[in-house]
């Protein structure tokens, strides 16, 4: 019986702290033929199973790479986490998927690009924006702002200068507050730095991914400033045990948020009182 | 699975006869039906047709328990550097469901296609789907608190029985809705059912749906529900509301589950359960640093709401089929015909 349920061994090939509580590993299926059966979009998730601690919905934070590789961008946070930083390369986890929405990698093709990330809202745009760079020519200007907590909290700050390096493409970073004192950069919410956006409403999307509030105060701003809820697109965080609309649990109005999401259009949600954005 | 009648093949079951249609299933299926535990019916295993009760009103949980089951291991597996994932449903004998209510086969209806979502489709539910055999019962009776006739789902089935069965006093007239179905009538050797029959049996179930005491008025109730989302009346519901979720788990079309791993002492072998999960519980929207539903007057309205709003979204049918169960069975004595009466009135006002 081919049963969805049932994940699949992918080994850790490479374990890369990001921060203090925030690791990346990037794995590979054992089994050859699930390394070649599987392809992900930028925007999807896998459920990650640690056994005897469960499984979780995590975002994929890698580009589709072809190499049989992905990776995942996870924090420390609960039980299924914490087991998974006890893990080593060469240790094995489950998974299943990839489920659910994507970025709209086609729709964005020949228009100016805002990606907006909060914390680790970064990780599943960074999908998002390795596609980008892949075919740089098709998209216009990518402006990437990035806010966190604290310096401390940065995910990816080690690739931002290769990033800052590929034409047309500015990357902004700030922070809620500076408690070291040894910060040089911006201070204040990540809506702050819209006053001086480098790509204007009339052609860009705009992509947003972070905590509730910052998603809820980004959309309001960018409302404001006239772009269009069609052009507006946010990732959703729910429970989830299943990936696939059965266990109920992300339910959002009427969306599941494991299918029909986590990437919505805003305007599909924007009546939506429970989608919280 | 049943299909919808395609032949008309009626016969008629004397009453006393009931164990000879056991009988006949049980040399292929597990047989399940309604029967005496305590001072309540419940669906489990016939072993001897005298336990049955065809008369029975209600019963605690719906059949959905037999297909949907309440606690279920998924697979097992050994906690190791690599594990190796398995599967241990064993095929079962297939299932059939001796005198299930038309309310509860609608709501099977309905979970079929939560179940099969075409790519994805929940392997073991599907699979006793499939092989089931269904005699549904109808209700020539009404009970207290059902208003399936509000929800088009009662008191006669209309698709998805191998065989219908109606009381109609001289016997039940038993109608096959499947080459299956029409197989096992065909074996009972029965007397053919009449045109008279068939008649009475209109007419039992013409006079329970006008009894049916409790009604539901399904008019634009989406919009209505949509436009009232923020009344207050919801604020006065929560005080009310216990948050107990029995409501969710006598619901026969809840299908939320939970799933956890099991590790033995030796903390090598692990097995990942699901269990029925619900809306109604705290920590059912919880994730790191955020519950979407918080609050207790969020749990019952994504009940409600999902019951007889988005469910139409989902599925263009309601999400609920009028059991009453809900009604039964909550402590606080809160009735959802009431519920949606009160917003119907509030937004006409």
């Amino acid at each position: 019986m081919s049963d969805f349920l049932i994940p699949k061994e992918a080994v850790i090939k490479q374990i890369k702290p990001q921060t203090y509580d925030t690791t990346t590993y990037t794995l590979s299926f054992v089994d050859p033929e699930d390394r070649n059966a599987y392809s992900f979009a930028p925007g999807q998730f896998n459920m990650v199973s640690v056994f005897g601690f469960g499984e979780a919905p995590i975002s994929i934070s890698s580009g589709p790479n072809g190499n049989g590789t992905f990776d995942h961008t996870v924090r420390a946070v609960g039980n299924l986490t914490k087991a998974l930083t006890r893990m080593q390369v060469g240790d094995v986890v489950g998974i299943r998927g990839p489920y659910g929405s994507r970025w709209p990698v086609d729709e964005a093709k020949g228009k100016d690009i805002l990606v907006v990330a909060g914390g680790i809202g970064l990780a599943p745009l960074r999908p998002f924006i390795m596609e980008v760079f892949r075919n740089r020519s098709e998209y216009g200007r990518l402006e990437i702002c990035y806010g966190a907590r604290t310096p401390k909290d940065l995910l990816f700050t080690d690739e931002f200068e290769q990033w800052r390096s590929v034409p047309d493409t500015l990357v902004r970073v700030t922070v809620d507050r500076a408690p070291d004192g040894d910060w040089q950069g911006n201070v204040g919410v990540v809506t702050t730095l819209f006053t001086d956006l480098s790509v204007g409403p009339s052609n860009t999307i705009a992509l947003l991914c972070g905590p509730d509030i910052m998603m809820r105060f980004g959309v309001l701003d960018l409302l404001k400033r006239h772009y269009a809820p069609e052009a507006i697109f946010v990732s959703l965080e729910r429970r989830m045990k299943c990936g696939v609309g059965m266990c109920g649990h992300c339910q959002c109005g009427p969306f599941f948020v494991c299918q029909d999401g986590p990437v919505f259009r805003y305007s599909d949600i924007q009546n939506v009182v429970e989608s919280m954005v | 699975m049943p299909k919808t009648a395609a032949q008309t093949q009626t016969a008629l079951l004397p009453a006393e006869e009931l164990g000879r249609l056991v009988d006949a299933l049980a040399s292929r299926y597990k047989v399940f039906g309604p029967v005496a535990k305590g001072s309540e019916v419940r669906f489990d295993e016939i072993c001897d047709p005298q336990d049955l009760r065809p008369l029975y009103s209600h019963t605690v949980l719906s059949p959905k328990k037999l297909f949907h089951r309440p606690v279920e291991p998924l697979f097992t597996a050994k906690r190791a550097q690599t594990f190796h994932a398995a599967s241990d449903a064993e095929p079962d004998r297939p299932i059939a469901v001796l005198g299930i209510h038309p309310c509860d086969l609608a709501a099977l209806l309905r979970l079929d296609r939560v179940f099969d979502r075409g790519q994805y489709k929940d392997p073991v539910y599907t699979a006793r789907r499939k092989d089931a055999f269904i005699a549904v019962l109808n209700c020539s009776v009404p009970c207290d608190k059902g208003f399936c006739a509000s929800m088009g789902t009662g008191p006669g089935a209309e698709e998805g029985y191998d065989l219908a069965l109606t009381d109609i006093e001289d016997g039940y007239l038993v109608e096959a809705g499947s080459e299956q179905g029409r197989r096992v009538l065909e074996s009972l050797n029965l007397e053919a059912g009449t045109d008279q029959d068939v008649s009475v049996k209109k007419y039992a179930l013409d006079r329970t749906a006008s009894q049916l005491r409790k009604r539901l008025d399904t008019t634009d109730l989406p919009q209505i529900l949509e436009s009232e989302f923020e009344h207050p009346y919801w604020g006065e519901l929560k005080e009310r509301c216990l948050g107990c979720a029995n409501c969710t788990m006598v619901c026969p079309t809840c299908f939320c589950y939970d799933v956890a791993d099991q590790i033995d002492l030796g903390l090598t072998d692990v097995k990942r359960v699901r269990s029925w999960d619900s809306c109604l519980l705290v920590q059912f929207a919880q994730v790191h640093g955020a519950n979407f539903r918080k609050q207790r007057e969020a749990r019952i309205k994504q009940w409600i709401y999902h019951k007889l709003d988005y469910w139409v979204a989902q599925q263009g049918t309601f999400g609920c089929v009028g059991c009453g169960r809900c009604i039964r069975w909550c402590p606080a004595n809160i009735d959802i015909t009431d519920v949606v009466a009160r917003m119907r009135m509030e937004a006409e006002a």
